[in-house]
């Protein structure tokens, strides 16, 4: 948080949480690009050993080594966003990406199949010091409430606003799970200027949804 | 005796890769097709689990976190489906806690990403070796108690010979073989003769007798079973079948296969695939058969006991073994080479046969065999110490006359009293009038001989201090006997 923000204890406690469950993703998330490209490495060495002709398999493995430095380069940087936010363009859709690229990992291993709909970029009227926050405690309450199921997230326009929503279908709820990423996002909502509305009855999906008035 | 072990199944060894990750899978399965195993890759612990029970694979390589299924449930799932299969864990996110509960699960390893290649070949290799050894340990449990039967192929006889000739004709091939002869002429040695010169003398060695496996548990022992397939399934076990594979399966007294279940083993040998008993899926396996017997199986076809498409089935080669009598010009050889062995193994230098007892042998009518001139060896050659083996270590009936010309000849119509006297002073002739060993030989107390000498001699009533020590010359039915009735 950048200096000069006053925020509360509790926001402070939030956001604690999130970047502890998000620096345990990144150490997790970053070994799988890691590995690969040891494994990638492994090949091209016994490929050039092997004096295997032609140069395609060669560059596959040196195409698979540059993908998999670009992924953790993007999940470092996503990690620094989420460290410090307050740089960052309000956006809506890099903020859901990010969520997504953080916290993929909590939704494999919830079993959770996570579907978007909606522009990779869609710029809001809001405070990116809490945005980003927001819209990673939404992400990971969707999760909780999705656990076992599918969460669909819609990016789009509705009239005058931009609406980000979420809906956690099927599966076993972890409402426990999901308290205090709740709790977090209907304290963030209003301080990133969102609008919240939220239908959590227990029989029906769980849906959350976040509206946003359009830059000016 | 050397032990029959065989390697995994596949020369390939198979390895199965877990990870949801699929530029993980596709560059792990790579880098191991490069190393020289056969790869299966799938993102699902469900289907990994689908996979194990229809490929079998040697190795299972999972990512501990996985939707639905993760790597640690999958190996608990595992537990019951394939236990013998090792499973390497591999996680992004390595703890202690996590690190100990795969332990407990039964893991084989558990290693973090990024996985060093070298790391990855040496455990690979090591779940390989542990995987084989527990074949291995299998295959070693059936065969204990199979005890050697000391035989080599001996013999010069032309009937031997033949037998010799048939053996390395059919062992290169994968033909079937049934072997007939009677009880004791070395069945077994000659399967293992098959065995040995064929090009499995690698793979396992399974020899099975039929006769010896209660009808019950006939099918559990030749098919296996999982885990649960019935009471008292409290582990899988693979069958004979599933242990000879890559090998030769020798079906001892093959006639005594319950007609109800020679149609699975028709079905095994025609499609070389079986099922264990509660198992989901078919299992490949290759084998080669070899049966033995001393049944006249076309009888048993006629009689209704033994199918006829298995008989053809199984009798594509037929190697038929002569009795011992039929083949004496063996017997010297043999009798050398069963010395030999047993002084070796005794530690004995031994000083071989008197005259006396090499006639004794080679008069003999052997109807036990190879099997009663080895053991009656083994005896003799306990009992000499270390001097020559004599008449008097060989069993007191051989030399009683087992040869064919000893045999005595009754009339029919002889009253028995007459029969009895006839066999017992003939008995002492060829005893040399030795009543000591006669009444050993025959069975009776030596006072019985003499009593008995004593009346054959006409001197009228034995001596009164001299009582019968049995009834064996009171013809008398039980009931006159009991009431002491003329």
């Amino acid at each position: 948080m950048a200096p000069g923000y006053h925020v509360s204890p509790a926001v402070s406690a939030e956001r604690a949480l999130l970047l502890e469950r998000a620096a345990g993703a990144l150490a997790h998330e970053g070994k799988n690009p890691l590995h690969n490209m040891v494994m990638h490495l492994q090949l091209l060495a016994e490929t050039v050993r092997d004096g295997e002709q032609g140069g395609a398999p060669a560059e596959r493995h040196v195409q698979a080594l540059r993908d998999g430095i670009g992924r953790v380069d993007a999940l470092l940087q996503a990690f620094s966003d989420l460290a410090s936010p307050a740089h960052l363009a309000p956006d809506i859709g890099a903020a859901i990406s990010r969520a997504q690229l953080l916290f993929g990992y909590e939704a494999r291993r919830g079993s959770v199949a996570v579907m978007q709909r909606g522009p990779a970029s869609v710029p809001v009227q809001a405070d990116p010091a809490f945005l980003c926050d927001l819209v990673c405690h939404a992400f990971l309450a969707g999760l909780a409430l999705a656990r076992d199921g599918a969460l669909h997230i819609v990016v789009g326009t509705d009239g005058p606003r931009t609406r980000l929503e979420l809906r956690s279908e099927g599966g076993a709820p972890r409402r426990d799970e999901a308290a205090p990423h709740l709790e977090a996002v209907r304290r963030l909502a209003s301080e990133a200027g969102a609008e919240l509305s939220a239908d959590l009855a227990p029989a029906a999906p769980a849906r959350l949804s976040l509206s946003f008035a359009h830059p000016r | 005796m050397p032990i029959d072990t065989a390697p995994i199944r596949s020369l390939k060894a198979r390895v199965l890769v877990v990870d949801d990750d699929a530029s993980t899978r596709e560059v792990f399965g790579e880098l191991l097709q490069r190393w020289g195993y056969d790869v299966e890759q799938t993102g699902d612990g469900h289907d990994a689990l689908k996979l194990v029970t229809e490929r079998h694979p040697d190795v299972i390589i999972s990512d501990l976190v996985m939707p639905k299924l993760d790597g640690l449930a999958l190996t608990r799932a595992l537990r019951e489906e394939s236990p013998d299969t090792p499973v390497i864990i591999i996680t992004g996110k390595g703890t202690i806690d996590a690190a100990v509960e795969a332990v407990r699960e039964g893991v084989f390893d558990f290693v973090e990403k990024p996985l060093d290649p070298a790391r990855l070949k040496v455990i690979l290799q090591r779940a390989l070796e542990k995987r084989q050894t527990e074949h291995e340990m299998q295959v070693l449990r059936r065969r204990l108690g199979q005890v050697d039967s000391g035989v080599g192929l001996v013999g010069q006889s032309p009937a031997m010979r033949k037998v010799m000739d048939l053996v390395e004709k059919v062992a290169p091939s994968k033909a079937s073989v049934v072997i007939t002869g009677q009880s004791g002429t070395g069945k077994e040695m000659i399967a293992r003769a098959v065995h040995q010169l064929s090009p499995r003398r690698d793979k396992p060695f399974i020899a099975i007798n039929c006769s010896a496996i209660p009808a019950g548990l006939m099918e559990s022992e030749m098919f296996g079973h999982e885990r649960g397939a019935f009471t008292g399934a409290d582990q899988r076990q693979l069958g004979a079948w599933e242990l000879a594979d890559g090998g030769t399966l020798f079906l001892d007294e093959v006639g005594e296969i319950p007609i109800e279940l020679q149609a699975k083993f028709l079905r095994v040998l025609e499609e070389e695939r079986l099922r264990r008993l509660g198992g989901k899926s078919e299992i490949s396996i290759d084998v080669r058969v070899i049966s033995a017997t001393n049944k006249d199986l076309k009888e048993e076809i006629k009689s209704g006991r033994f199918r006829e498409d298995l008989y053809f089935r199984l009798n594509v080669f037929h190697i038929p073994l002569s009795p011992l009598k039929e083949r004496r010009d063996d017997i010297p050889l043999l009798v050398q080479h069963f010395i030999d062995g047993f002084g070796r193994e005794g530690g004995k230098k031994l000083a071989g046969l008197t005259p006396q007892a090499t006639k004794v042998l080679s008069e003999y009518a052997w109807p036990g065999n190879i099997r009663e001139l080895r053991n009656t060896l083994e005896r003799a050659v306990i009992l000499c110490g270390s001097a020559a083996i004599d008449v008097e270590h060989l069993p007191a009936e051989m030399a009683v006359g087992g040869g064919e010309s000893a045999y005595l000849k009754v009339p029919f119509g002889l009253p028995l009293r007459e029969v009895e006297k006839e066999y017992i002073l003939s008995s002492l002739g060829r005893m040399q009038n030795n009543k000591a060993r006669t009444a050993q030989a025959l069975g009776i107390s030596e006072k019985t001989l003499y009593n008995k000498l004593y009346r054959y001699s006409g001197k009228g009533p034995r001596p009164k201090d001299d009582a019968y020590d049995d009834d064996c010359d009171d013809d008398r039915p039980p009931e006159a006997k009991a009431t002491g009735a003329a």
